[in-house]
Parts: C-alpha cells; sequence; structure tokens
C-alpha cells in the first residue's frame, strides 16, 4: 500500500520541472492554496533530498511564496552553483592530470551527472568526485594526486605502513582530500572497484565499463543503481532525478542495460526508480518495460521504499546493511538469490578487516581475523561494566 | 571608451557561469571573483555564450528584441555593463577592420 505523502513531499515532488509549465503552475497554485505547509520543514526535507535548487527555481515563479523562505533558498542555491563551479573546474584539472599520466579512468555520479546529463549545472549539488581506476593503478594514481597536494585520509595511512597489498584486498576505495579555501575541501573517492552489495556478491571494475565503449552510459547507469538504489535505499528524491536526467534524451540500449541489471540482480531495484522517473517527471519508457512497470508487486515495492523518504538521515545511517539486505531481498523472487545475499552479507559481516584501539595501542586485525575483532568488540563494552577493584 | 558598434565582443576562457534562476553566477577563475548577473545581463552573457562572438550592435539588437527597453538608454546600459565586464576581464573586444 502508498505511504500517505505529507505536504512538503508531495510539494516537493511538485517543484521537480525544469521548465515550469502554465498547468504545473496552476496545478502548485492550487496545491498550496489547499495544504497548510510547514515551511520549516518543507526547507529541512528539501536538504535531505537534496532539491533544494528545484525548489528555489519554481517556487519563485509561484505567488505569494514567502519572500524570507526564497531568499534563504536563494542564498543556499548561490552556494550550491559557486561550489559547483568550482568543482567541475577542478575535476576537469584532475582529468587532464590523470590522463597526461597514462592512467585510465571515469568519474561518475555527481560531476559526470552535471555535466553530461543535467541540462543546468547548478540543479544539483557535487559532493565528492567518484573516481574509478584500475586496481594496478592505484597507487600510481594516488601518487600523482599527492604531488597535486592530494592528501589520503587518515583512515588509510596505516595500511601504507602495514601492507599496500592489503589494502586492494580489504577496501574498494580511499579517500584524498585538498584545502582549496578556509574549510572547503576537494574530496576524491578513488575507487578500484564499486562493490555490489559486498565483495563476494559482486564488484565492477573499470575494465566492466571500458570493454564496452558503446555502452560507457550504461555503464554509468549501473553504477548509479548500485549506489542509489542499492546501497542507499533510493532514500533521497535527488537519486529519482538523477536517474530521470540519466535516461531522458538518452540513447539507450536497454537489452544491454537489463542483461547487466540482471547480472547483478538489479533488475527490480532499477524498476523502482523507473516507476517513480514516470510518476514524477512523466519519462517515457519502452512498452516492453512498461508492462514489468505496472505489476502490483512493483507498485507495493516502491510505497515501502517511499516509507524512507521522512525518515531523518541520522536514523537511516545506523546499522545501513541491514536496511540494504532488506531492501535488495525483497527485490528477489528467487530464494537461491535471497539465500546468496543472507550469506554474503553475513560473511561479510564477521570476516572484514578493522582497527581495535586496545589501551593505547590501535592494532590491524585482518579479515581472517574478522571474528577477534567482533569478539573485542562485545567484550569491551561488557568489561567496562564490571566493578572495579579499590 | 574602445566600444563601437561594430566592435567584436568574446567571452574569455577563463570563467564559468551557471543561471540560476532569473540571475546568472560568474565566476572569474583568474582574478577568484564571484560575480551575479541580473536578468538583462545573464541574457547578453547566454548569448555571447551561445554566439561565441558578437558585435556591440548585435546584442544591443538582441536585447531591443527581448526587453522593453528605449533604443538610447540600451545603448547607454550595455556601454556600461561591457564597461565592466571588461574591467574585470571576463571578455575581450576586437575592433571590426
Amino acid at each position: 500500500m502508498k505511504p500517505t505523502r505529507p505536504p512538503e513531499i508531495e510539494l516537493l515532488l511538485l517543484v521537480c520541472v525544469v521548465d515550469l509549465s502554465p498547468e504545473r503552475t496552476a496545478q502548485l497554485i492550487q496545491f498550496l492554496d489547499q495544504h497548510s505547509i510547514d515551511w520549516e520543514r518543507l526547507h529541512s526535507l528539501a536538504n535531505r533530498h537534496r532539491i533544494t535548487p528545484f525548489l528555489y527555481r519554481t517556487l519563485q515563479q509561484i505567488p505569494n511564496t514567502p519572500s524570507d523562505f526564497l531568499e534563504t533558498l536563494q542564498r543556499e542555491c548561490r552556494a550550491i552553483v559557486t561550489d559547483n563551479l568550482l568543482k567541475i573546474r577542478e575535476y576537469e584539472r584532475i582529468n587532464t592530470l590523470l590522463t597526461d599520466q597514462g592512467i585510465e579512468h571515469i568519474v561518475y555520479k555527481g560531476v559526470y551527472l552535471l555535466k553530461h546529463c543535467y541540462p543546468n549545472n547548478g540543479l544539483r549539488g557535487i559532493g565528492d568526485f567518484d573516481i574509478l581506476v584500475k586496481r594496478a593503478t592505484l597507487y600510481k594514481s594516488i601518487q600523482i594526486l599527492a604531488s597535486d597536494n592530494y592528501q589520503l585520509g587518515p583512515a588509510y595511512t596505516h595500511y601504507q605502513r602495514y601492507n599496500e597489498q592489503v589494502m586492494l584486498d580489504d577496501l574498494h576505495e580511499v579517500s584524498l582530500f585538498k584545502s582549496f579555501f578556509d574549510t572547503s575541501y576537494f574530496d576524491i573517492d578513488l575507487h578500484w572497484e564499486i562493490e555490489c552489495l559486498n565483495k563476494k556478491y559482486g564488484s565492477i571494475h573499470l575494465e566492466d565499463i571500458l570493454d564496452h565503449p558503446d555502452f560507457s552510459h550504461e555503464g554509468q547507469i549501473l553504477l548509479l543503481v548500485i549506489h542509489h538504489g542499492l546501497i542507499n535505499i533510493w532514500q533521497n528524491i535527488s537519486y529519482i532525478n538523477d536517474l530521470y536526467f540519466s535516461l531522458k534524451d538518452k540513447t539507450i540500449n536497454w537489452p544491454w542495460l537489463l542483461q547487466k541489471l540482471n547480472q547483478y540482480q538489479l533488475e527490480t531495484v532499477f524498476m523502482v526508480g523507473l516507476l517513480w522517473c514516470q510518476q514524477i517527471w512523466g519519462l517515457s519508457i519502452p512498452t516492453t518495460i512498461q508492462e514489468t512497470l505496472t505489476a502490483d508487486h512493483l507498485s507495493s515495492l516502491t510505497g515501502q521504499y517511499e516509507e524512507n523518504w521522512t525518515v531523518p538521515s541520522s536514523v537511516l545511517a545506523v546499522n545501513p546493511g541491514l536496511k540494504q539486505i532488506a531492501f535488495f531481498t525483497k527485490c528477489q523472487n528467487k530464494l537461491a538469490t535471497r539465500l546468496k545475499i543472507y550469506t554474503t552479507y553475513s560473511i561479510n559481516f564477521i570476516f572484514h578487516a578493522s582497527m581495535v584501539n586496545i589501551g593505547k595501542r590501535r592494532l590491524y586485525i585482518p579479515k581472517e581475523l574478522g571474528f577477534i575483532a567482533i569478539l573485542i568488540r562485545v567484550i569491551k563494552p561488557l568489561h567496562r561494566l564490571l566493578p572495579t577493584r579499590q | 571608451m574602445p566600444f563601437t558598434p561594430t566592435t567584436q565582443i568574446q567571452l574569455v576562457p577563463n570563467q564559468s557561469s551557471s543561471v540560476l534562476g532569473q540571475e546568472t553566477i560568474l565566476l572569474n577563475y583568474e582574478l577568484g571573483n564571484y560575480y551575479e548577473l541580473n536578468e538583462v545581463g545573464g541574457f547578453i552573457w547566454s548569448q555571447l555564450q551561445e554566439k561565441k562572438s558578437l558585435s556591440v550592435q548585435e546584442i544591443q539588437a538582441g536585447i531591443l528584441n527581448e526587453f522593453d527597453v528605449e533604443p538610447a538608454i540600451c545603448e547607454q546600459e550595455l556601454t556600461l555593463f561591457l564597461d565592466n565586464l571588461l574591467r574585470e576581464k571576463l571578455i575581450t573586444i576586437e575592433s571590426a577592420p
């Protein structure tokens, strides 16, 4: 069953337009006449869903929008636009830097979407630069970026002391950052594989994208579905917008895309996003796929995902892995796939490398001994409960 | 004033912009400066982006076609605006042969 949407969420969906038509203007005016809007909540939800630019651009054309509300949005949007312009330029510089040094790579999500899919470079904010390189060139890439004053995040430096090969096996990305103004930073998430749930379940490497140059955009959509739909359970309306703009007016090889999604059992996760693209944006979809979108099961599933839209991000950040597998298994109709999801999640939970603080020492526990780290984490709080000797 | 009706105007490469509703946000990377253009300024900027190079009289004709403004005021304001852009190193100019 579809949850009843709060008026603030309904309004956020209505403002998601590029060019405001007279019909949508009338619809918005009527909606605002009929509903009492909690403007503070609307503002908070717009930030939570990362669609402040759409809210500002649309509401500034709607009469009687509170002026102080619009001024607040305008300030925020100016900051987003300025940040984007600086980041796009910085990415172009990094792109040249890596290319000149022979590092094959792609950028995906934020910068890619703004440069290649969105009609305006201020319609979404850019967070980190997500760059995918080959596993074999990771350390060379880090060196190149380090020589350009990017610093490796503190969480990764111990790997450099311990064993670089171990880092490649334990992790799938490292973060690098560089200060550019005051307290502002350029952040790079340098990936050498994109985990689909976890490494044991499946991973995508740069070679998987580069080996099919004719379908590189479809490859970008696959990465988007993994990040937005699987890992982040479609929790933001901006994720729907990203999917919409990556499909709109693009020549998509649908059989190839669906086959790739199916390879990782992501087809239903994608369909959930696609259904919203149609409902919110009126996206035209090939008739063969349209039949799948009308299934009752998909509508019900979309409603369950949508319940997360009013849950604060901080709450969704608690045990995100459990939420991911809960929704991912709901998207599967084969028992074998569900079992694979549970099994790989459990193995990954127990056998993953970690750093444990014992006294003043910080110990690295390799993934093979991951159960020891779990034991230490269980015992440490219990130990604190024991009475101390006088 | 260096502008005549046939002076050709071009944007410098070291800048970037974005349209935010009625205004246009500009960054000049070389000087590290930030600018906000109003609707008319944004219109001129978008014309220069689209056509790459325009003469002053072509810009003026575009403004008169798009906005309700007296030609004399348009010319005066346009010259002032272009002068500001030139001073901020956002455009280059070339006199017609």
